[in-house]
């Protein structure tokens, strides 16, 4: 809080004015001052998106959309509702849930070990890094049909999919973080006389834990992407499915409806994956640096 | 410190008034239904005779009998009538196969430009083409009646079919090998002479899912046998994989397109041709308010051109026509060797009537269109092919 | 006044290496010298292909229950030594022998930063070196519970790391180390990174313990103040790469207290340490004084 206070005729390089410091509202009323910024933000952050719903709603009910092609929010709402009275819809999301968290969880398992494994060992890293590495920058959707032809056309292949896809995102992470495990660390297990168990347990799994997270949660968002692309190609059933199917039968409600509902689930999963991540790390900080709060 | 802090709120009551204001005006203003467009289309004032179109260039759209006569014009016919201005038309289509000869063709033979069009294909998937053309984005699609069209049509898109595209060689015969529904022996009770009632709670895999034209004559088939397509479960995969499926078992049925019939044609022990398109064209094509209403003589310029393609190089025994067999295969990329090993195509501009009844009933039982049967009037506009060939309606 | 003799309580003669390169005098080695540093060179490949050679030829006798602390200047390869005598790194050439009661636990170090794990409590930190070494569930309660206690941090037994302050984290450090009971306990610039006032008390706590049980101690540090109150011997390296100057012995008798600090011997121990170590940081500046 400053304040310049011109005193008295300005004489040549004397100091003629005076800083003031003084108490502003931050100090004089903090609590009102950070109630007032809290409100502030929750309003922002609550109402940016409310906001652009509304003015998607104005758009299509005064036409500056063609609401044909955009439909209008309850007319999105009835398609909701005659999706999830016919079950459909609920189907669609069991069954889209139940193949994301299945190819998740194989793919993050055999990740994170893989992960660690090449991230304590040189000569496995050495070894295995190259091929990976390869392998990683192959489209997985370009693959979907080998799968089907190996694992047939059924749920086999769409988890099978899903987990290899997650498994290079989470190898990817995990072998960094392992790496990253400052040296001073494992230093100080080796002066105790650490074998390498003992270093995997106390040092480099739990040293590693915060950075594999991070990996798990973009994995987590990664899952459900892999799912609907999955869906779309093998159509027969699942939120993808819907997409593509209100797409094809010009019902473009339910292909907005299912979208959303496909974000709101990507979300949802993302915060469980880090709320799991808080409670086996007590010691990490918060962190925001992707995923909800 | 203490400016910033006014503005900061100054600005947090701004934005919150504004979001009000929105909101407000959003849940006030009421959410009109579709409407508006979609009537039939205004036609022709005179209707001259063509050179060339005599008697047989229209027949009777109620006929769908297996053996009936199709509209012809003597090759040239019509006549090309040269538009005052260039215009360009795009059109949508799936893929680039023979049946999109009379486009494709027709831009390399020059027809369209007799026309002083320029033709300007784009290849996109038949749900996009629908919505891209009700926006005006394309002006035309070499697509079909999807359950799309009927959909769009019902929530007041401008669409209307005007032109067909061919009706199968052996269209309606079971017994000749060609595209259609097979099925797998294997998965029968007598595989001999599979019974199509024990396909309910199969799955049969096609590429378009159930939203797509071949379901009405599907539908026929397991009516005949007593069962309906709401009791299979559909699969939607690409052609190729719908092959693999039915060979790997994971499917009982499937559509198979061509070429793809081809790799299964010779295992008749295995696999059984359950049914086909009959003798009437599906596919056609799909004109948007661009040439529906906007420039109606681009359109009919389009619909001359495309007519007399087929009526110059696309008759019967074009398959012997080894220019015409070239120059196609290079438009759409294949050897000629891959077209003459097919069957003709009976390439036709005339649609016959009472398919699309057929068609809206079947959606409708499968669910995928949610109005009720539109009347033919406000799908199909024949008046273009009409005027083309000189036909006024008596 | 340097002082190079005899230690009182080894036999083991010091040695002092001059600037010149003269061969050392090489040592008697003594039944009961600690740890024996003999030729020992430490060499690695530098980033543009040629060695760098951080520290050698080093010599160096360290007695049972000594406590030597090591100054220099930076990057004269005291840490390497040390690091090279926990076994962290190898030497190029010679060796290091250390003479230890194999029941015991040989060796414990104390790091300046990186030291204890943020993902274990204090407890569990301190329960750490113990749990390696497979020591029975009840001795284990017992240590740590007695380290917390000397080292004053019993109430924040079940803090994580990240709440504690950096003098309170080198607590646990030392605690952690001390839990062993090692019969050698390494310490690099434990106290580097803490103010001054803390560093002073860190001192007279650690210089409490230490008399306790008088444990052999090798001493890393830049501090001359804190390696004069808390050492038997100062040894002096020279900059890269480091040499012993020379071992200097610390007079004051022991038990010591903080009190130290204040008297005019220490400043002038100081001194003269000064103007070896000054000598080693400016070269060009040393004319002929002292060796």
């Amino acid at each position: 809080m400053t304040a310049l206070r011109p005193r008295g005729a300005a004489l040549e390089g004397t100091d003629s004015t005076v800083l003031v410091r003084q108490p502003g509202p931050q100090e004089l009323h903090p609590r009102r001052t950070r109630g007032r910024r809290r409100a502030l933000e929750l309003t922002l952050a609550i109402g940016i998106p409310v906001a652009l719903v509304g003015l998607y709603q104005l758009a299509t009910s005064q036409r500056w959309i063609d609401p044909r092609l955009y439909p209008t929010l309850d007319e999105m709402g009835r398609n909701t509702r005659d999706l999830w009275n016919s079950g459909q819809l609920w189907d669609a999301i069991y069954i889209s849930c139940k193949r994301a968290l299945i190819g998740f969880l194989f793919g993050a398992g055999g990740g994170a070990i893989v992960g660690y494994l090449m991230g304590a060992s040189r000569l496995l890293r050495a070894a295995l890094e190259p091929t990976l590495s390869m392998l990683y920058t192959v489209p997985k959707l370009a693959l979907l049909p080998v799968f089907l032809t190996i694992f047939g056309f059924g749920e086999r292949a769409i988890y099978v999919l899903i987990a290899v896809t997650v498994f290079f995102f989470v190898w990817i992470s995990t072998m960094a973080a392992v790496m990253s495990v400052a040296v001073g660390y494992r230093e100080a297990a080796s002066t105790f006389g650490a074998g390498r168990w003992q270093m995997f347990r106390h040092v480099l799994l739990p040293g590693a834990l915060p950075q594999v997270f991070v990996g798990l949660r973009i994995a987590a968002s990664v899952s459900i992407l892999v799912l609907v692309g999955v869906e779309f190609v093998i159509g027969s059933s699942g939120l993808g499915y819907l997409i593509n199917q209100g797409r094809n039968l010009l019902l473009l409600g339910q292909a907005y409806v299912c979208i959303v509902i496909v974000a709101v689930i990507g979300y949802l999963f993302m915060a469980l994956v880090r709320l799991i991540g808080r409670l086996l790390m007590p010691w990490a900080p918060e962190d925001n640096a992707i995923g909800p709060q | 410190m203490k400016a910033d802090r006014l503005r900061l709120t100054r600005l947090g009551g701004v934005v919150a008034a504004a979001i009000a204001v929105v909101i407000g005006l959003a849940a006030c203003s009421s959410s009109g239904t579709g409407g508006g467009g979609g009537g039939p289309s205004a036609s022709p004032a005179v209707i001259v005779p063509v050179a060339g179109c005599g008697a047989a260039a229209h027949t009777d759209p109620t006929d769908r009998s297996n053996n009936r006569t199709i509209a012809r014009c003597s090759s040239g016919a019509p006549a090309p009538q040269k538009l005052l201005q260039p215009h360009t038309v795009v059109i949508a289509g799936a893929s680039k196969g023979e049946y999109s000869a009379p486009v494709l063709l027709g831009m390399a033979k020059g027809e369209f430009a007799k026309e002083n069009l320029t033709v300007k294909f784009v290849q996109m998937p038949s749900s996009d083409a629908t919505v891209q053309l009700a926006s005006g984005k394309v002006d035309a699609a070499l697509a079909a009646p999807y359950v799309s069209f009927t959909n769009g049509v019902a929530s007041g898109l401008d669409l209307k079919l005007t032109l067909a595209n061919y009706s199968p060689q052996y269209g309606g015969d079971a017994t000749k090998p060609q595209s259609g529904l097979w099925v797998r022996r294997a998965d029968f009770a007598d595989p001999q002479k599979p019974d199509l009632a024990q396909l309910k709670g199969k799955r049969i895999c096609n590429t378009l899912g159930n939203g797509t034209v071949s379901v009405y004559w599907m539908q026929k088939a397991v009516q005949a046998a007593g069962i309906s397509l709401k009791d299979v479960t559909w699969s939607a995969l690409q052609p190729a994989d719908c092959v693999t499926a039915l060979q790997q078992g994971a499917v009982s049925a499937a559509y198979l397109l061509d070429p793809f019939w081809t790799q299964i044609k010779n295992q008749t022990d295995k696999y059984a041709l359950a049914a086909v398109q009959p003798n009437e064209p599906n596919g056609a094509i799909l004109y948007g308010p661009n040439l529906l209403e906007k420039h109606r003589d681009v359109g009919e310029a389009f619909a001359r051109a495309y007519i007399r393609t087929i009526n110059t190089y696309l008759g019967p025994g074009y398959h012997q026509n080894a220019t015409v067999v070239n120059d196609l295969a290079q438009e759409i990329g294949v050897e000629p060797s891959a077209i003459t090993n097919g069957y003709e195509l009976k390439f036709e501009w005339e649609w016959r009537s009472g398919i699309l009844d057929d068609i809206q009933k079947t959606y409708l039982e499968l669910g995928t269109q949610k109005a009720a049967v539109i009347p033919e009037d406000k799908l199909v506009d024949r008046s273009f092919y009409n005027q083309a060939v000189g036909y006024n309606g008596k | 006044m340097l002082v190079s003799t005899e230690d009182r309580n080894t036999a083991g003669a010091t040695s002092s290496q001059a600037l010149d390169g003269r061969a050392p005098h090489a040592p008697v080695a003594a039944a009961s010298s600690k740890v024996s540093i003999r030729g020992v060179h430490r060499r690695f490949a530098g980033k543009r292909g040629a060695d760098v050679h951080a520290f050698g030829p080093v010599d160096l006798e360290i007695g049972n229950g000594e406590f030597l602390c090591l100054i220099g200047p930076s990057g004269c390869g005291k840490s390497t030594l040390l690091r090279a005598i926990a076994g962290l790194v190898a030497p190029s050439e010679g060796s290091i022998e250390i003479a230890v009661d194999a029941a015991r636990q040989p060796i414990a170090m104390v790091f300046q930063d990186y030291g204890i794990y943020p993902w274990k409590t204090v407890e569990a930190n301190v329960r750490f070196g113990l749990q390696l070494a497979g020591v029975s569930r009840q001795e284990i309660g017992r240590r740590v519970h007695k380290w917390l206690e000397l080292l004053r941090i019993e109430d924040f037994a079940k803090a994580y790391p990240h709440t504690l302050s950096g003098g309170m984290r080198q607590r646990v450090a030392i605690a952690r180390a001390l839990a062993v009971e090692p019969q050698i306990l390494l310490m690099d610039e434990p106290f580097a990174a803490l103010d001054a006032q803390l560093r002073e008390i860190l001192q007279d706590e650690l210089l409490a313990l230490w008399q306790a049980d008088r444990r052999t101690v090798v001493f890393v540090t830049h501090s001359l103040e804190e390696a004069i109150i808390l050492g038997d011997r100062v040894a002096v390296m020279s900059s890269r790469p480091g040499q012993i100057v020379e071992v200097v012995d610390v007079p004051f008798e022991r038990p010591r207290t903080g009190a130290l600090r204040n008297r005019p011997e220490f400043g002038q121990l100081r001194g003269q340490l000064w103007q070896l170590l000054q000598s080693e940081i400016e070269p060009t500046r040393t004319s002929g004084q002292g060796e």
